[in-house]
């Protein structure tokens, strides 16, 4: 599917948007002239836009994924200590304090770490590649619906910073060998930074509505 | 200045969609999630969610957080006590990010989210812009508490040197969790828009007749 110039100012519309921050009503131009439009009264984003947003943000979710296969198929860090070499893995970690009496802890770390992304993931996959060939995909308005739910609870940069702090904790008693999973870890934030900062819902909402 | 819900129209939540709702409740034409003028009950789902968070954040401050066993015994850290530790121990940039995600950062969020509250329930009209900023770095910084969480997952499953050295979460790792989860519930339940009603209601020309508040 060829992607027309948007920007053409001919092909620009005038509509009526609201502020979702503070109810504000202004006319604004679609597509917009630039990346990130604010609302005029209280500076909240409006819109987000990129001409080619949506081919972008499938690159950067396809090369996440295997990056996340990657970070979670190996361990994450492993120590010496005193001969006993130790290592777990981010599936061993979760599983392991579920066998230790705090099933609650486990389940918030699986669904932040593991189930949300992985979800935000396959969910992307699934959106954009009809999409990119022009037909709409089966389920598609409570599939967008359940990836804007889901999005807030996704926390593998948050995750990443733990493991380091980890590491740092342990150097005092151990040798500390970082596994191939944290250099995956690490290179998937920014990948994953991208693909979130990409993915603008609106533009596939928009492309939704075109193909209905 | 106008709004949508002066005009009859809302933003839906779901997908940005602005549609036309002519009653107090619809659903949206394009993704067909509810739609509504404001966040229904927001004020009294965010209150309830706050002050949960505010009860558990108590045992999450006073429990142990780690217990550490080794050769010499058992030792139970609370959050605190272990941010002490890496202090005196001399991991001090640690120690500051430990501290500041642990502790400051829920504090604050709970002391925000209340400010929020306490001033759209009296319908004040300070500062609308810097509250709504304010809300937004509530909304941006909250999964970053999650931090201790992590780093305990971390090391219990790595420290597990029979009788040498042990290392499991302690009960305030409950609670701190629920914490994290309540009290980024509670932001999501609070609607922003609250901030500015009673602005844009001072606006309105006083004496006019119009049915934006029904
Ligand atoms: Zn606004
Ligand atoms: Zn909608």
């Amino acid at each position: 599917m060829p992607v027309p110039d948007d920007r053409d100012p001919v092909t620009q519309t005038q509509e009526l948007v609201a502020c979702h921050e503070c109810d504000q009503l202004q006319q604004l131009r679609y597509p917009p002239a630039s990346r990130i439009v604010r609302c005029c009264r209280c500076g909240a984003v409006v819109y987000r836009y990129h001409p080619d947003a949506l081919n972008r943000t499938l690159a950067l979710t396809t090369a996440s994924l295997l990056l996340f296969i990657v970070a979670n198929a190996f361990p994450i860090v492993a120590i010496d200590m005193q001969g006993n070499v130790l290592s777990t893995s981010m599936l061993g970690a979760i599983a392991h304090l579920w066998t230790t009496h705090v099933p609650v802890v486990a389940i918030m770390v699986a669904l932040t770490t593991l189930v949300v992304p992985t979800l935000t993931m396959l969910l992307l996959v699934y959106l954009l590649t009809p999409l990119q060939l022009g037909y709409r995909p089966p389920g598609a308005a409570e599939l967008l619906r359940l990836l804007h739910l889901s999005r807030p609870w996704g926390m593998i940069e948050v995750y990443l910073l733990g493991i380091l702090v980890s590491i740092v904790k342990l150097m005092a008693y151990a040798a500390v060998i970082p596994g191939p999973s944290l250099w995956a870890l690490m290179l998937l934030i920014p990948l994953m930074a991208a693909m979130m900062g990409t993915l603008h819902p609106d533009q596939i909402w928009r492309r939704l509505e075109q193909l209905s | 200045m106008t709004t949508a819900r002066q005009m009859r129209l809302a933003g839906c939540h779901d997908c940005g969609l602005l549609a036309r709702l002519p009653h107090e409740h619809g659903h949206c034409p394009r993704c067909g999630g509810a739609l509504h003028f404001r966040k229904p009950g927001s004020l009294a789902k965010t209150w309830a969610l706050l002050i949960a968070a505010m009860i558990l954040y108590i045992p999450a401050n006073t429990l142990p957080m780690m217990i550490t066993g080794s050769i010499v015994g058992t030792q139970s850290d609370t959050i605190l006590s272990g941010v002490v530790y890496l202090w005196t121990s001399g991991d001090w940039p640690i120690a500051a990010l430990v501290f500041f995600a642990s502790i400051m950062v829920p504090l604050l969020k709970m002391i925000a989210i209340l400010l929020l509250l306490i001033t759209c329930q009296r319908r004040s009209r300070w500062a609308p812009q810097q509250r709504t900023r304010l809300y937004r770095l509530v909304e941006f910084v909250g999964r970053w508490s999650m931090l201790d969480i992590y780093v305990v997952t971390i090391l219990a499953a790595l420290v597990q040197v029979q009788s040498l050295a042990s290392i499991a979460a302690g009960p305030a790792a409950v609670a701190f969790a629920i914490v994290v989860v309540l009290t980024m519930l509670s932001a999501m339940s609070f609607d922003p828009r609250l901030i500015w009603d009673p602005v844009d209601e001072e606006q309105e020309i006083p004496g006019e007749t119009h049915d934006a508040n029904h």
